[in-house]
Protein backbone atom coordinates (compact mmCIF):
# COMPACT_ATOMS: atom_id res chain seq x y z
CA UNK A 1 0.00 0.00 0.00
CA UNK A 2 1.26 3.48 -0.81
CA UNK A 3 2.16 5.83 1.98
CA UNK A 4 -0.38 8.35 0.72
CA UNK A 5 -3.23 5.83 0.82
CA UNK A 6 -2.17 4.81 4.31
CA UNK A 7 -2.14 8.41 5.53
CA UNK A 8 -5.53 9.14 3.98
CA UNK A 9 -7.21 6.10 5.45
CA UNK A 10 -5.97 7.19 8.89
CA UNK A 11 -7.93 10.40 8.37
CA UNK A 12 -11.07 8.33 8.01
CA UNK A 13 -10.69 7.15 11.59
CA UNK A 14 -11.83 10.58 12.67
CA UNK A 15 -15.56 10.48 13.39
CA UNK A 16 -17.57 12.31 10.75
CA UNK A 17 -14.96 12.21 8.00
CA UNK A 18 -16.34 9.76 5.46
CA UNK A 19 -13.99 10.30 2.56
CA UNK A 20 -10.75 12.02 1.62
CA UNK A 21 -8.75 12.55 -1.54
CA UNK A 22 -5.44 14.16 -2.38
CA UNK A 23 -5.55 16.07 -5.66
CA UNK A 24 -3.15 18.15 -7.70
CA UNK A 25 -4.45 21.73 -7.60
CA UNK A 26 -3.35 22.45 -11.18
CA UNK A 27 -3.74 19.21 -13.10
CA UNK A 28 -6.60 17.75 -11.06
CA UNK A 29 -4.76 14.41 -10.87
CA UNK A 30 -5.91 12.32 -7.94
CA UNK A 31 -2.86 11.00 -6.05
CA UNK A 32 -4.81 9.02 -3.50
CA UNK A 33 -8.40 8.41 -2.49
CA UNK A 34 -10.04 6.83 0.48
CA UNK A 35 -13.68 6.30 1.40
CA UNK A 36 -16.54 8.29 -0.10
CA UNK A 37 -14.94 10.83 -2.47
CA UNK A 38 -17.48 11.38 -5.25
CA UNK A 39 -18.56 14.73 -3.77
CA UNK A 40 -14.98 15.99 -3.99
CA UNK A 41 -14.59 15.31 -7.73
CA UNK A 42 -14.97 18.92 -8.73
CA UNK A 43 -13.06 20.36 -5.79
CA UNK A 44 -10.17 21.20 -8.05
CA UNK A 45 -12.28 23.44 -10.26
CA UNK A 46 -14.01 25.03 -7.30
CA UNK A 47 -10.68 25.80 -5.66
CA UNK A 48 -9.26 27.17 -8.92
CA UNK A 49 -12.29 29.41 -9.23
CA UNK A 50 -11.89 30.64 -5.68
CA UNK A 51 -8.17 31.19 -6.16
CA UNK A 52 -8.22 33.10 -9.44
CA UNK A 53 -11.54 34.94 -9.37
CA UNK A 54 -11.27 36.14 -5.82
CA UNK A 55 -7.72 37.36 -6.42
CA UNK A 56 -8.89 39.21 -9.50
CA UNK A 57 -11.68 40.69 -7.44
CA UNK A 58 -9.15 42.03 -4.97
CA UNK A 59 -8.93 39.37 -2.26
CA UNK A 60 -5.45 39.29 -0.81
CA UNK A 61 -3.37 36.41 0.55
CA UNK A 62 -3.10 32.80 -0.53
CA UNK A 63 -6.07 30.47 -0.67
CA UNK A 64 -6.20 28.27 2.42
CA UNK A 65 -9.44 26.39 2.14
CA UNK A 66 -12.84 26.22 0.52
CA UNK A 67 -15.82 24.88 2.41
CA UNK A 68 -19.00 23.97 0.60
CA UNK A 69 -21.93 23.33 2.91
CA UNK A 70 -24.91 21.22 1.95
CA UNK A 71 -27.83 20.33 4.21
CA UNK A 72 -26.07 17.14 5.32
CA UNK A 73 -22.37 17.56 4.50
CA UNK A 74 -19.40 19.82 4.41
CA UNK A 75 -17.12 19.40 1.41
CA UNK A 76 -13.84 20.70 2.79
CA UNK A 77 -10.94 21.50 0.45
CA UNK A 78 -7.65 22.49 2.06
CA UNK A 79 -4.85 23.80 -0.12
CA UNK A 80 -1.47 22.38 0.85
CA UNK A 81 1.33 24.69 -0.18
CA UNK A 82 4.57 22.97 -1.15
CA UNK A 83 7.55 23.48 -3.38
CA UNK A 84 5.98 23.20 -6.80
CA UNK A 85 2.30 23.20 -7.64
CA UNK A 86 0.03 23.07 -4.56
CA UNK A 87 -2.01 20.04 -3.59
CA UNK A 88 -5.60 19.88 -2.41
CA UNK A 89 -6.83 17.71 0.43
CA UNK A 90 -10.55 17.21 -0.12
CA UNK A 91 -12.74 15.63 2.50
CA UNK A 92 -16.40 14.78 2.87
CA UNK A 93 -17.57 15.60 6.38
CA UNK A 94 -20.88 14.47 7.88
CA UNK A 95 -22.60 17.47 9.52
CA UNK A 96 -24.53 15.24 11.91
CA UNK A 97 -21.45 13.68 13.41
CA UNK A 98 -18.96 16.46 13.86
CA UNK A 99 -18.57 20.21 13.76
CA UNK A 100 -16.62 22.16 11.19
CA UNK A 101 -13.94 23.54 13.50
CA UNK A 102 -13.04 20.12 14.78
CA UNK A 103 -13.01 18.57 11.31
CA UNK A 104 -10.80 21.36 9.95
CA UNK A 105 -8.37 20.97 12.83
CA UNK A 106 -8.12 17.22 12.32
CA UNK A 107 -7.72 17.51 8.56
CA UNK A 108 -4.96 20.10 8.88
CA UNK A 109 -3.18 17.74 11.22
CA UNK A 110 -3.44 14.87 8.69
CA UNK A 111 -2.35 17.19 5.89
CA UNK A 112 0.90 17.85 7.72
CA UNK A 113 1.79 14.19 8.00
CA UNK A 114 0.58 13.34 4.50
CA UNK A 115 3.67 14.54 2.67
CA UNK A 116 6.17 13.71 5.38
CA UNK B 1 15.94 37.49 -46.08
CA UNK B 2 16.70 34.65 -43.72
CA UNK B 3 20.15 33.16 -43.64
CA UNK B 4 20.16 29.45 -44.62
CA UNK B 5 22.73 28.70 -41.94
CA UNK B 6 20.57 30.27 -39.24
CA UNK B 7 17.65 28.30 -40.67
CA UNK B 8 19.61 25.10 -40.18
CA UNK B 9 20.23 25.97 -36.54
CA UNK B 10 16.57 26.86 -35.99
CA UNK B 11 15.51 23.64 -37.71
CA UNK B 12 17.73 21.67 -35.33
CA UNK B 13 15.94 23.30 -32.37
CA UNK B 14 12.57 22.53 -33.99
CA UNK B 15 13.36 18.91 -34.81
CA UNK B 16 15.09 17.76 -31.66
CA UNK B 17 13.30 18.03 -28.32
CA UNK B 18 15.54 19.54 -25.71
CA UNK B 19 17.79 21.61 -27.97
CA UNK B 20 17.58 25.19 -26.70
CA UNK B 21 20.48 27.12 -28.24
CA UNK B 22 23.26 26.60 -30.77
CA UNK B 23 26.30 28.43 -32.02
CA UNK B 24 28.29 27.73 -35.19
CA UNK B 25 31.90 28.87 -34.87
CA UNK B 26 35.27 28.54 -36.52
CA UNK B 27 37.81 26.26 -34.87
CA UNK B 28 39.72 29.37 -33.83
CA UNK B 29 36.72 30.51 -31.84
CA UNK B 30 34.96 33.13 -33.96
CA UNK B 31 31.17 33.14 -34.30
CA UNK B 32 29.80 32.26 -37.75
CA UNK B 33 26.11 32.12 -36.85
CA UNK B 34 24.03 31.55 -33.77
CA UNK B 35 20.53 30.74 -32.61
CA UNK B 36 20.70 31.83 -29.00
CA UNK B 37 18.68 33.41 -26.26
CA UNK B 38 20.63 33.12 -23.03
CA UNK B 39 24.13 32.13 -24.10
CA UNK B 40 26.63 34.73 -25.23
CA UNK B 41 27.66 33.45 -28.69
CA UNK B 42 31.13 35.00 -28.69
CA UNK B 43 32.03 33.40 -25.37
CA UNK B 44 30.43 30.09 -26.34
CA UNK B 45 32.41 30.08 -29.62
CA UNK B 46 35.68 30.72 -27.82
CA UNK B 47 35.14 28.10 -25.12
CA UNK B 48 33.78 25.53 -27.57
CA UNK B 49 36.81 25.97 -29.84
CA UNK B 50 39.14 25.42 -26.92
CA UNK B 51 37.09 22.41 -25.82
CA UNK B 52 37.15 20.85 -29.26
CA UNK B 53 40.90 21.23 -29.54
CA UNK B 54 41.31 19.64 -26.11
CA UNK B 55 38.96 16.90 -27.25
CA UNK B 56 41.20 16.11 -30.20
CA UNK B 57 44.15 15.85 -27.84
CA UNK B 58 42.13 13.66 -25.47
CA UNK B 59 41.32 11.35 -28.38
CA UNK B 60 45.04 11.25 -29.22
CA UNK B 61 46.03 10.48 -25.64
CA UNK B 62 43.38 7.81 -25.35
CA UNK B 63 44.27 6.47 -28.76
CA UNK B 64 40.54 6.26 -29.41
CA UNK B 65 40.44 7.28 -33.05
CA UNK B 66 38.67 10.23 -34.58
CA UNK B 67 36.83 12.59 -32.20
CA UNK B 68 33.10 12.65 -32.91
CA UNK B 69 31.83 15.06 -30.31
CA UNK B 70 32.59 16.27 -26.85
CA UNK B 71 29.80 16.84 -24.40
CA UNK B 72 29.47 18.37 -20.96
CA UNK B 73 26.70 16.59 -19.08
CA UNK B 74 25.35 18.82 -16.33
CA UNK B 75 22.60 18.60 -13.72
CA UNK B 76 20.00 20.49 -15.73
CA UNK B 77 21.29 20.15 -19.27
CA UNK B 78 24.14 19.42 -21.63
CA UNK B 79 26.51 21.31 -23.92
CA UNK B 80 27.59 19.25 -26.92
CA UNK B 81 30.38 20.34 -29.25
CA UNK B 82 30.63 18.66 -32.65
CA UNK B 83 33.20 19.28 -35.37
CA UNK B 84 31.83 20.66 -38.64
CA UNK B 85 34.54 19.66 -41.10
CA UNK B 86 38.08 20.73 -40.26
CA UNK B 87 37.48 24.42 -39.87
CA UNK B 88 34.27 24.84 -37.92
CA UNK B 89 32.32 23.49 -34.97
CA UNK B 90 28.78 23.44 -33.67
CA UNK B 91 28.08 23.98 -29.97
CA UNK B 92 24.57 22.90 -28.94
CA UNK B 93 23.00 23.68 -25.57
CA UNK B 94 20.20 21.36 -24.44
CA UNK B 95 18.09 20.77 -21.36
CA UNK B 96 18.30 17.53 -19.37
CA UNK B 97 15.42 16.02 -21.33
CA UNK B 98 17.27 16.02 -24.64
CA UNK B 99 15.88 13.47 -27.09
CA UNK B 100 19.20 11.68 -27.55
CA UNK B 101 17.89 9.42 -30.29
CA UNK B 102 16.62 12.33 -32.37
CA UNK B 103 19.85 14.26 -31.76
CA UNK B 104 21.97 11.36 -32.99
CA UNK B 105 19.71 11.02 -36.00
CA UNK B 106 19.75 14.70 -36.97
CA UNK B 107 23.26 15.87 -36.17
CA UNK B 108 25.18 14.11 -39.02
CA UNK B 109 22.86 15.62 -41.63
CA UNK B 110 23.01 19.04 -39.98
CA UNK B 111 26.79 19.11 -39.80
CA UNK B 112 27.08 17.82 -43.37
CA UNK B 113 24.73 20.55 -44.60
CA UNK B 114 26.52 23.23 -42.57
CA UNK B 115 29.79 22.03 -44.00
CA UNK B 116 28.51 22.40 -47.54
CA UNK B 117 27.53 26.00 -46.83
CA UNK B 118 30.88 26.81 -45.31
CA UNK B 119 32.79 25.12 -48.14
CA UNK B 120 31.02 27.32 -50.69
CA UNK B 121 32.17 30.26 -48.62
CA UNK B 122 35.78 29.43 -49.27
CA UNK B 123 35.56 28.50 -52.95
CA UNK B 124 33.76 31.73 -53.89
CA UNK C 1 12.68 -13.50 -18.11
CA UNK C 2 12.47 -17.19 -17.68
CA UNK C 3 9.51 -17.73 -19.99
CA UNK C 4 9.61 -16.44 -23.54
CA UNK C 5 7.45 -13.49 -24.50
CA UNK C 6 3.92 -14.86 -24.62
CA UNK C 7 1.87 -14.64 -27.78
CA UNK C 8 -0.34 -11.56 -27.22
CA UNK C 9 2.59 -9.16 -26.92
CA UNK C 10 3.63 -9.48 -30.51
CA UNK C 11 0.04 -9.09 -31.62
CA UNK C 12 -0.56 -5.85 -29.73
CA UNK C 13 -1.69 -3.16 -32.14
CA UNK C 14 -0.80 -0.23 -29.94
CA UNK C 15 0.72 0.69 -26.60
CA UNK C 16 -2.56 0.56 -24.62
CA UNK C 17 -3.31 -2.97 -25.78
CA UNK C 18 0.27 -3.98 -25.08
CA UNK C 19 -0.05 -2.61 -21.54
CA UNK C 20 -3.32 -4.50 -21.04
CA UNK C 21 -1.63 -7.70 -22.15
CA UNK C 22 1.25 -7.08 -19.75
CA UNK C 23 -1.29 -6.36 -17.02
CA UNK C 24 -3.13 -9.62 -17.50
CA UNK C 25 0.16 -11.52 -17.47
CA UNK C 26 1.37 -9.55 -14.42
CA UNK C 27 4.68 -9.02 -16.16
CA UNK C 28 7.63 -7.00 -14.88
CA UNK C 29 9.42 -5.38 -17.78
CA UNK C 30 10.38 -2.15 -19.47
CA UNK C 31 8.79 -1.17 -22.75
CA UNK C 32 11.14 0.89 -24.88
CA UNK C 33 9.15 3.05 -27.29
CA UNK C 34 10.76 4.58 -30.36
CA UNK C 35 9.19 7.73 -31.72
CA UNK C 36 9.28 11.49 -31.66
CA UNK C 37 9.50 11.57 -28.74
CA UNK C 38 10.00 8.02 -27.64
CA UNK C 39 10.34 6.87 -24.08
CA UNK C 40 10.44 4.02 -21.59
CA UNK C 41 7.47 2.52 -19.77
CA UNK C 42 8.36 0.64 -16.61
CA UNK C 43 5.96 -2.14 -15.66
CA UNK C 44 6.12 -4.06 -12.38
CA UNK C 45 3.77 -7.00 -11.79
CA UNK C 46 1.56 -5.76 -14.58
CA UNK C 47 1.20 -2.23 -13.19
CA UNK C 48 2.86 0.85 -14.64
CA UNK C 49 5.16 2.44 -12.05
CA UNK C 50 7.18 4.93 -14.10
CA UNK C 51 7.57 6.42 -17.57
CA UNK C 52 10.34 8.50 -19.00
CA UNK C 53 10.32 10.54 -22.18
CA UNK C 54 12.17 13.56 -23.53
CA UNK C 55 8.70 15.09 -23.85
CA UNK C 56 8.17 15.63 -20.11
CA UNK C 57 10.36 16.26 -17.06
CA UNK C 58 11.45 13.13 -15.19
CA UNK C 59 11.27 12.56 -11.43
CA UNK C 60 14.95 13.48 -11.25
CA UNK C 61 14.36 16.66 -13.22
CA UNK C 62 11.39 17.65 -11.04
CA UNK C 63 13.37 17.06 -7.84
CA UNK C 64 16.51 18.88 -8.98
CA UNK C 65 15.13 21.78 -11.03
CA UNK C 66 12.64 22.75 -8.37
CA UNK C 67 15.41 22.78 -5.79
CA UNK C 68 13.71 20.13 -3.62
CA UNK C 69 16.94 18.14 -3.69
CA UNK C 70 20.35 19.73 -4.12
CA UNK C 71 22.81 18.50 -6.70
CA UNK C 72 25.25 17.55 -3.95
CA UNK C 73 22.69 15.47 -2.06
CA UNK C 74 21.56 13.84 -5.29
CA UNK C 75 25.09 12.79 -6.21
CA UNK C 76 25.68 11.27 -2.80
CA UNK C 77 22.40 9.34 -2.96
CA UNK C 78 23.29 8.02 -6.40
CA UNK C 79 26.68 6.95 -5.15
CA UNK C 80 25.00 4.59 -2.69
CA UNK C 81 23.07 2.72 -5.35
CA UNK C 82 24.58 2.05 -8.73
CA UNK C 83 21.51 0.24 -10.01
CA UNK C 84 18.98 3.01 -9.17
CA UNK C 85 16.68 0.34 -7.74
CA UNK C 86 16.79 1.76 -4.22
CA UNK C 87 17.19 5.45 -4.96
CA UNK C 88 13.67 6.27 -3.81
CA UNK C 89 14.13 4.49 -0.49
CA UNK C 90 17.49 6.18 0.02
CA UNK C 91 16.09 9.66 -0.72
CA UNK C 92 13.38 9.13 1.90
CA UNK C 93 15.71 7.42 4.36
CA UNK C 94 18.07 10.38 4.30
CA UNK C 95 15.18 12.76 4.89
CA UNK C 96 15.79 14.58 1.61
CA UNK C 97 12.21 14.10 0.45
CA UNK C 98 9.16 13.01 2.43
CA UNK C 99 7.75 9.60 1.49
CA UNK C 100 4.39 11.15 0.60
CA UNK C 101 6.02 13.99 -1.30
CA UNK C 102 8.15 11.58 -3.36
CA UNK C 103 5.06 9.53 -4.13
CA UNK C 104 3.32 12.67 -5.39
CA UNK C 105 6.30 13.61 -7.57
CA UNK C 106 6.64 10.05 -8.85
CA UNK C 107 2.96 9.80 -9.81
CA UNK C 108 2.82 13.26 -11.35
CA UNK C 109 5.86 12.48 -13.52
CA UNK C 110 4.31 9.16 -14.55
CA UNK C 111 0.97 10.63 -15.67
CA UNK C 112 2.72 13.59 -17.27
CA UNK C 113 4.99 11.34 -19.34
CA UNK C 114 1.97 9.26 -20.37
CA UNK C 115 0.27 12.45 -21.54
CA UNK C 116 3.40 13.57 -23.44
CA UNK C 117 3.78 10.16 -25.12
CA UNK C 118 0.12 10.18 -26.12
CA UNK C 119 0.73 13.30 -28.24
CA UNK C 120 3.05 11.40 -30.60
CA UNK C 121 2.51 8.27 -32.66
CA UNK C 122 5.06 5.62 -31.72
CA UNK C 123 7.26 4.15 -34.47
CA UNK C 124 7.80 0.84 -32.76
CA UNK C 125 8.30 -0.66 -29.32
CA UNK C 126 10.23 -3.40 -27.69
CA UNK C 127 9.57 -5.25 -24.44
CA UNK C 128 12.80 -5.69 -22.49
CA UNK C 129 13.82 -6.96 -19.07
CA UNK C 130 12.95 -4.54 -16.28
CA UNK C 131 15.32 -1.58 -16.23
CA UNK C 132 15.84 -0.15 -12.74
CA UNK C 133 14.32 3.29 -12.35
CA UNK C 134 13.48 5.84 -9.68
CA UNK C 135 9.86 5.47 -8.60
CA UNK C 136 7.77 5.37 -5.47
CA UNK C 137 4.16 4.37 -5.95
CA UNK C 138 2.05 1.25 -5.80
CA UNK C 139 1.62 1.11 -9.58
CA UNK C 140 -1.16 2.29 -11.88
CA UNK C 141 -3.44 0.13 -14.01
CA UNK C 142 -3.35 0.74 -17.78
CA UNK C 143 -7.06 1.62 -17.64
CA UNK C 144 -6.52 4.40 -15.12
CA UNK C 145 -3.56 5.71 -17.12
CA UNK C 146 -5.63 5.83 -20.26
CA UNK C 147 -8.61 7.42 -18.53
CA UNK C 148 -6.44 10.16 -17.05
CA UNK C 149 -4.74 10.86 -20.39
CA UNK C 150 -8.11 11.24 -22.14
CA UNK C 151 -9.36 13.46 -19.31
CA UNK C 152 -6.34 15.70 -19.85
CA UNK C 153 -6.76 15.82 -23.60
CA UNK C 154 -10.45 16.65 -23.24
CA UNK C 155 -9.65 19.37 -20.75
CA UNK C 156 -7.28 21.11 -23.16
CA UNK C 157 -9.00 20.38 -26.42
CA UNK C 158 -10.72 23.24 -28.16
CA UNK C 159 -11.01 21.67 -31.56
CA UNK C 160 -9.69 18.27 -32.70
CA UNK C 161 -5.95 18.02 -32.94
CA UNK C 162 -5.47 21.21 -31.04
CA UNK C 163 -3.76 19.59 -28.07
CA UNK C 164 -0.76 18.31 -30.02
CA UNK C 165 -0.65 21.65 -31.83
CA UNK C 166 -0.75 23.53 -28.54
CA UNK C 167 2.13 21.40 -27.29
CA UNK C 168 4.22 22.40 -30.30
CA UNK C 169 3.36 26.08 -30.28
CA UNK C 170 6.00 28.53 -29.18
CA UNK C 171 4.15 31.14 -27.14
CA UNK C 172 5.31 34.65 -26.58
CA UNK C 173 4.13 37.15 -24.03
CA UNK C 174 1.56 39.56 -25.38
CA UNK C 175 2.09 41.98 -22.54
CA UNK C 176 5.45 43.46 -23.44
CA UNK C 177 4.23 47.03 -23.45
CA UNK C 178 1.18 47.39 -21.29
CA UNK C 179 -1.20 45.57 -19.02
CA UNK C 180 1.05 45.51 -15.95
CA UNK C 181 -2.14 45.51 -13.87
CA UNK C 182 -3.39 42.28 -15.39
CA UNK C 183 -0.04 40.56 -14.84
CA UNK C 184 0.23 41.79 -11.28
CA UNK C 185 -2.91 39.96 -10.19
CA UNK C 186 -1.81 36.67 -11.76
CA UNK C 187 -0.88 33.80 -9.48
CA UNK C 188 2.89 33.36 -9.13
CA UNK C 189 2.92 30.22 -11.26
CA UNK C 190 1.26 32.06 -14.18
CA UNK C 191 3.81 34.83 -13.86
CA UNK C 192 6.62 32.26 -14.03
CA UNK C 193 5.15 30.69 -17.16
CA UNK C 194 4.68 34.14 -18.68
CA UNK C 195 8.29 35.06 -17.96
CA UNK C 196 9.39 31.94 -19.85
CA UNK C 197 7.08 32.42 -22.82
CA UNK C 198 9.68 34.06 -25.04
CA UNK C 199 8.62 32.83 -28.45
CA UNK C 200 11.43 30.26 -28.53
CA UNK C 201 10.12 27.77 -26.01
CA UNK C 202 7.37 25.22 -26.40
CA UNK C 203 5.24 24.16 -23.42
CA UNK C 204 7.64 21.26 -22.96
CA UNK C 205 10.64 23.59 -22.89
CA UNK C 206 8.95 25.82 -20.29
CA UNK C 207 8.09 22.76 -18.19
CA UNK C 208 11.75 21.69 -18.18
CA UNK C 209 12.94 25.22 -17.39
CA UNK C 210 10.56 25.51 -14.42
CA UNK C 211 10.76 21.90 -13.20
CA UNK C 212 6.98 21.53 -13.54
CA UNK C 213 4.80 19.09 -15.46
CA UNK C 214 4.11 19.47 -19.17
CA UNK C 215 0.35 19.23 -18.68
CA UNK C 216 0.37 21.73 -15.80
CA UNK C 217 2.24 24.23 -17.98
CA UNK C 218 -0.16 23.61 -20.87
CA UNK C 219 -3.14 24.25 -18.57
CA UNK C 220 -1.55 27.53 -17.51
CA UNK C 221 -0.69 28.47 -21.11
CA UNK C 222 -4.25 27.79 -22.18
CA UNK C 223 -5.54 30.06 -19.42
CA UNK C 224 -3.04 32.78 -20.34
CA UNK C 225 -4.01 32.35 -23.99
CA UNK C 226 -7.70 32.72 -23.14
CA UNK C 227 -6.94 35.93 -21.27
CA UNK C 228 -4.90 37.27 -24.16
CA UNK C 229 -1.68 37.40 -22.17
CA UNK C 230 0.28 35.12 -24.51
CA UNK C 231 0.03 34.55 -28.23
CA UNK C 232 1.49 31.96 -30.57
CA UNK C 233 4.72 33.08 -32.13
CA UNK C 234 4.16 33.33 -35.84
CA UNK C 235 7.23 32.32 -37.83
CA UNK C 236 8.34 35.55 -39.44
CA UNK C 237 10.59 34.28 -42.19
CA UNK C 238 8.91 33.40 -45.48
CA UNK C 239 11.91 31.42 -46.67
CA UNK C 240 12.07 29.43 -43.47
CA UNK C 241 12.47 25.71 -44.19
CA UNK C 242 9.36 23.62 -43.89
CA UNK C 243 10.61 21.55 -41.03
CA UNK C 244 8.69 18.43 -40.17
CA UNK C 245 6.75 19.16 -37.03
CA UNK C 246 7.69 17.31 -33.88
CA UNK C 247 5.77 14.11 -33.58
CA UNK C 248 4.12 14.60 -36.95
CA UNK C 249 2.67 11.25 -38.00
CA UNK C 250 4.18 11.65 -41.47
CA UNK C 251 7.65 11.62 -40.02
CA UNK C 252 7.15 8.35 -38.19
CA UNK C 253 5.74 6.22 -40.96
CA UNK C 254 8.00 3.17 -41.02
CA UNK C 255 7.47 2.61 -44.73
CA UNK C 256 8.93 5.86 -45.96
CA UNK C 257 12.59 6.62 -45.30
CA UNK C 258 13.00 9.40 -42.75
CA UNK C 259 12.91 12.64 -44.68
CA UNK C 260 15.83 14.86 -43.86
CA UNK C 261 14.03 18.06 -43.08
CA UNK C 262 16.80 20.41 -43.94
CA UNK C 263 16.73 23.32 -46.32
CA UNK C 264 18.49 23.04 -49.63
CA UNK C 265 20.60 25.87 -50.82
CA UNK C 266 19.10 27.12 -54.07
CA UNK C 267 21.43 27.83 -56.96
CA UNK C 268 21.81 31.55 -57.40
CA UNK C 269 21.05 32.25 -53.76
CA UNK C 270 24.03 34.35 -52.93
CA UNK C 271 23.43 34.91 -49.26
CA UNK C 272 26.34 33.57 -47.31
CA UNK C 273 26.98 33.11 -43.62
CA UNK C 274 28.12 36.01 -41.55
CA UNK C 275 31.63 37.20 -42.34
CA UNK C 276 34.39 35.15 -40.87
CA UNK C 277 38.12 35.22 -41.39
CA UNK C 278 39.59 33.58 -44.44
CA UNK C 279 41.10 30.31 -43.53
Amino acid sequence: MSSLDAALSRALNTPGISGAALLDAVTGLSYAESGEVSAGRDSCEIAELARTRLTQAGASGELENVIVTTSTQYIVTIQLPRQGDPLLLCATVDRERTNLTWALRELTRYADELLA
Amino acid sequence: MSDPVIDLLTALRDNVMGVTESTLATVDGLVVASDVDKTHPESMAAVAAATLSLGHRLADQGDTGQLREISARCSTGHVIVTAVGDRALLAVVTDEGLDQAAFRREIPAVTAELRRHLDKDVSS
Amino acid sequence: MTEGPPEPLTGSRNIPSLLSALRSQERSCTVVVAGAPGGSIHVRDGLVVAMETPGAPSVEGLLLRSGRVSEEAWSSVRATDTTHEHLAAELVHRGLVGAGELEVVSLSALFDAAFALSLATPDSWEVTDPVPTLYRNAGVTPERLLAEVSRRINLLAGEPGSVAALARTRMESATAAGLPGAVGTLPARHQDVLANADGRRTARDIAFALGRGLFAVMVDLRQLLDRGLVRPRTPSADTRPSTAARGAPSAVSPAAPEPVSLPRRRPGNTSSPAPRPQD
